[in-house]
């Protein structure tokens, strides 16, 4: 095993590699900085690039993407208090306070000393767990893997944001899309409509890039007020002694709750940061402080966010199922280029999974560096303005789609998704869970089959297995909860407007 | 009875896509074992058409928001920011990227209300130069060129 991890240390290391995780961890940073440019549309229009480098490190260059736009989150969270992420969205209630009272520089420091923090100690968690839970998964047979994805797919109720039967629908057009084309159960053409366009289904980067980026794009077309930033330079960015210690231990308070929530499927970052900072607040002897520019506020958000990336990433690197929605993306980035998650990765490629581990924790490293060097840069990142942006992010697009599979098809796909994407903004239709059915769709259908083939139609397979027979309980008490959160959030919107 | 007209419509076209991509599953053959090809997609189908009329039903349910003034000024740049990229998708493998990508970004940029003439040309040529080198020169991915 060690020789696994040094060999993942030496791949990190060679300048060329290095030099791209850098540019990885720089975007991700611009990214995550950028208000309404999300982490999974960094993801994705860095995937046409990654499509060319070896699999090994085009993965560490997704890690760095991933980890540091949680971080850049914070940097327009703090200076405009418009979060640049969602999960960065607690940051802004004492980072803006901060950076009024002239401590922009302190705010965005404590910021990232709580990210690199939070990355590495979650980094820590994903290298014991992720083994674990994958030893565990190899016991699985074709009814487990259904089951599996089954209750993958109830993640969709918790990441629909605000109505659970829109998450469902997208969910469901997601689950759709996959089943287009020719079946890979026996080759027959389905749900082609006689379209001729239809029979090669739809491939799924194109569809990505049009969901998420494109119909961003024409998103901020009509987005017409440019926020004023509260400062234009920044200075005193390092902390003083009683200050860094006053961040000590909202740190660890981020540290565990992060870290716990980015393991549970289906939670996630912002999810994370809200809890971490009500329980900090609960706990705290200043709770008046809070709100109004604490430090302790902002090093809490952030350490939780990045802390969910290491535990978001174990169900995904040994089952095969996105610990929320920007891994899900991630999921797809991974198949894209060649990787397969699941625990067939941790027996058959050890040599993948700990050259993630090893470059794990030299991206955070980078991000500590390159994240210092953008808090002084900050306020320039943030003047990029989308007509400059908006069409480099367009032709990006354009390529991304196109080198696939050198095909200008995929790029009308890309448009009319581009299209499909806004009308489902605009619908309040959120966009994840599209995603999560169009991954684990496919999933479902051929182990099902298998599991069918095997038993003999005996449907009762599913719930004979004790793993498969737990996993499809989860689903079930997955589902019930966020039907119940939903039912609740209704009763109290209905009381307050009353 | 107010009614949330976009819940409203949503819902009526998820029953129709459901409807239709359920009708085009009755062609295909049952399995003897296994999962027939038609048996996931009905599965999906139904539920979509499930969700839709649950959704018809929580639109007369649910208040009507008020009334959105429509945005002529969104509108024109949306239908242009579309042309603009359907004239560009078919002219590509014409024109080729390297010609054609410059005249995309201009438009782009002036859709998104980039007025300097200048400053929108350096962005046009700048933008299609690097990623043209980047994905031809570096990732050999062959681009379309001018073929006409």
């Amino acid at each position: 095993m060690l020789s696994y991890w040094i060999d993942g240390i030496k791949i990190a290391l060679q300048p060329s590699n290095f030099m791209l995780i850098l540019l990885g961890v720089v975007g991700g940073i611009i990214v995550g900085a950028l208000p309404g440019v999300t982490s999974s549309m960094g993801i994705i229009l860095l995937l046409p690039f990654t499509y060319y480098l070896g699999p090994k490190i085009a993965l560490l260059m997704l890690v760095g993407m991933y980890c540091a736009s949680m971080f850049g989150g914070s940097i327009s969270a703090i200076l405009l208090r418009t979060p640049g992420t969602p999960s960065a969205a607690a940051t802004a209630l004492d980072g803006f306070p901060l950076a009024q009272q002239g401590k922009a520089g302190k705010a965005l420091s404590a910021a990232l000393i709580g990210s690199f923090i939070g990355g590495i100690a979650s980094g820590v968690c994903m290298v014991l767990l992720a083994p674990f839970l994958a030893k565990m998964a190899l016991k699985f047979g074709p009814a487990e893997y259904f089951s599996l994805a089954v209750f993958g797919l109830t993640i969709i109720a918790s990441v629909s944001g605000k109505s659970l039967l829109k998450g469902a629908i997208s969910g469901l057009i997601g689950l759709l899309l996959a089943m287009i084309g020719i079946d890979n159960i026996r080759g027959t053409e389905r749900l082609t409509l006689g379209i001729p366009q239809l029979e090669s289904g739809f491939e799924f980067l194109p569809v990505l890039i049009g969901v998420f980026a494109v119909s961003e794009v024409i998103q901020r077309l009509e987005k017409k007020q440019q926020i004023e930033q509260v400062t234009k330079n920044i200075s005193g960015i390092w902390l003083n002694w009683s200050e860094f210690r006053s961040i000590l231990i909202p740190i660890c308070f981020g540290v565990v709750i992060g870290t716990i929530i980015g393991v549970i499927p289906g939670t996630g970052g912002t999810i994370a940061t809200f809890l971490a900072y009500n329980e900090l607040r609960r706990w705290s002897k200043n709770k008046e402080k809070f709100g109004q520019g604490a430090l302790e506020g902002v090093a809490v958000c952030e350490t939780a966010n990045n802390a969910v990336t290491g535990g978001a990433m174990v169900p995904m690197l040994a089952l095969s199922i996105p610990g929320d929605a920007v891994t899900a993306v991630m999921l797809g980035a991974l198949i894209l280029i060649g990787v397969r998650p699941g625990p067939m990765m941790f027996a058959h490629n050890p040599d993948m999974i700990y050259t993630l581990f090893a470059g794990w924790f030299i991206v955070q490293f980078l991000m500590l560096i390159v994240g210092f060097a953008s808090i002084l840069i900050a306020p320039n990142i943030l003047k990029i303005s989308d007509r400059v942006l908006m069409p480099i992010v367009l032709v990006l697009c354009i390529v991304g789609s196109f080198s696939l599979r050198n095909n200008i098809h995929d790029v009308a796909v890309a448009l009319i998704f581009g299209v499909i994407g806004y009308l489902m903004r605009k619908g309040d239709f959120p966009l994840p869970p599209l995603v999560l059915g169009m991954i684990l769709g496919p999933e479902a259908e051929q182990n099902l089959n298998r599991a069918l083939l095997v038993s003999k139609n005996d449907w009762t397979i599913l719930f004979k297995r004790p793993i498969s027979l737990g996993l499809l309980v989860l689903a079930i008490i997955s589902v019930t909860i966020s039907l119940l959160g939903s039912y609740r959030a209704s009763k109290k919107k209905g009381a307050a407007n009353a | 009875m107010a009614v949330k007209k976009s819940d409203l419509v949503n819902g009526l076209l998820i029953v129709i896509l459901g409807l239709v991509f359920y009708i085009s599953t009755l062609k295909i053959k049952p399995a003897k074992l296994g999962l027939s090809p038609a048996d996931f997609p009905r599965l999906i189908t139904i539920a979509m058409m499930i969700c839709g009329v649950a959704l018809v039903l929580k639109s007369f349910l649910s208040k009507s928001s008020s009334k959105k003034e429509i945005d002529f000024g969104f509108i024109k740049k949306f239908v242009a920011l579309i042309v603009v990229f359907i004239v560009y998708v078919w002219l590509l493998n014409k024109i080729g990227f390297l010609y054609l990508t410059p005249f995309f970004v201009f438009g782009t940029a002036y859709i998104f209300g980039m007025k300097k003439i200048y400053v929108n040309i350096l962005l046009s040529i700048g933008t299609t130069v690097v990623v043209y080198y980047i994905f031809s020169r570096v990732f050999l991915v062959p681009l379309p060129d001018f073929s006409l």
